[in-house]
């Protein structure tokens, strides 16, 4: 490996443990009050992925696996998984007006999608690569439990 | 209930903390809500709270109205955070 090589491999290294830190600490704001008032159920808080579900208030649950690799540089990428952690199938009827949760497949990734200023999958959508991650990153909406809030509210206003 | 007459036991709940930190806080019922959010930002270092949603239950908080207006009495958590703020087209 040559200098330049073993830099990067430094600066990777580096970086992962910043990511780590940072999931780590904003992971563990996520306390049992704010867990149980929500109805929100952490099934997996282990650096990169924080797989967690959004019950009650009438509405079926989603169950989200979220990954944080490369935080904050990139935005987390997100996983639809059944409330069991299996793949989510058959997809359920979103209520009226809904742009966030996707059934069809991104044009990349080939699997169904969350659409939202601060998901991966958005960002690296053909439709919003105008629409940089930069632009939201640092932002208290855009911290990890700010994607949260915005994936709850979107979760009450579009999930059956 | 809150041990003083015409007062409300509150704490704000955020994915950034809770205020306060342990219990609740006593506040008069016809204070509006929006006093206490702002004291729980500048407590938990939340520097930019515009268009967040503050709901109790399913109902979503009128902050500019009092507990009273707002049919809150006893003891309650907030729950405080940005709402969703964009998507993309339309889904099928």
């Amino acid at each position: 490996m040559g200098p330049a090589a073993a830099r990067r491999g430094c600066e990777g290294v580096v970086n992962s443990l910043g990511a780590k830190a940072l999931f780590d600490a904003e992971v563990k704001l996520l306390g049992d009050r704010l867990l149980e008032g929500r109805g929100w159920v952490v099934h997996r808080r282990d650096f990169p992925v924080l797989d967690i579900s959004f019950r009650g208030d009438g509405h079926q649950e989603l169950r989200l696996e979220l990954s944080f690799d490369d935080w904050p540089d990139s935005p987390p990428s997100a996983i639809y998984r059944a409330a069991g952690g299996g793949t989510l199938a058959p997809f359920p009827p979103r209520r009226d007006g809904n742009n966030i949760f996707h059934d069809s497949h991104h044009p990349t990734l080939g699997r169904p999608f969350i659409c939202m200023p601060g998901i991966r999958e958005y960002h690296t959508h053909q439709n919003h690569m105008n629409d940089a991650w930069s632009k939201y990153r640092g932002l208290p909406d855009y911290s990890l439990g700010g994607i949260l809030d915005q994936l709850w509210h979107a979760w009450r206003r579009f999930w059956p | 209930m809150s041990e003083k007459k015409n007062h409300i036991d509150v704490a704000v709940v955020t994915t950034a903390g809770t205020y306060p930190n342990d219990g609740f806080e006593s506040v008069a019922l016809e204070q509006p809500i929006k006093v206490e959010l702002d004291r729980a930002a500048r407590e938990l270092k939340i520097t930019n709270t515009s268009g967040w949603i503050a709901t109790v239950g399913t109902q979503t908080l009128n902050v500019d109205a009092s507990y009273l207006a707002n049919n809150l009495s006893g003891k309650v958590d907030i729950q405080w955070g940005p709402p969703q703020r964009g998507g993309g087209a339309k889904a099928s």
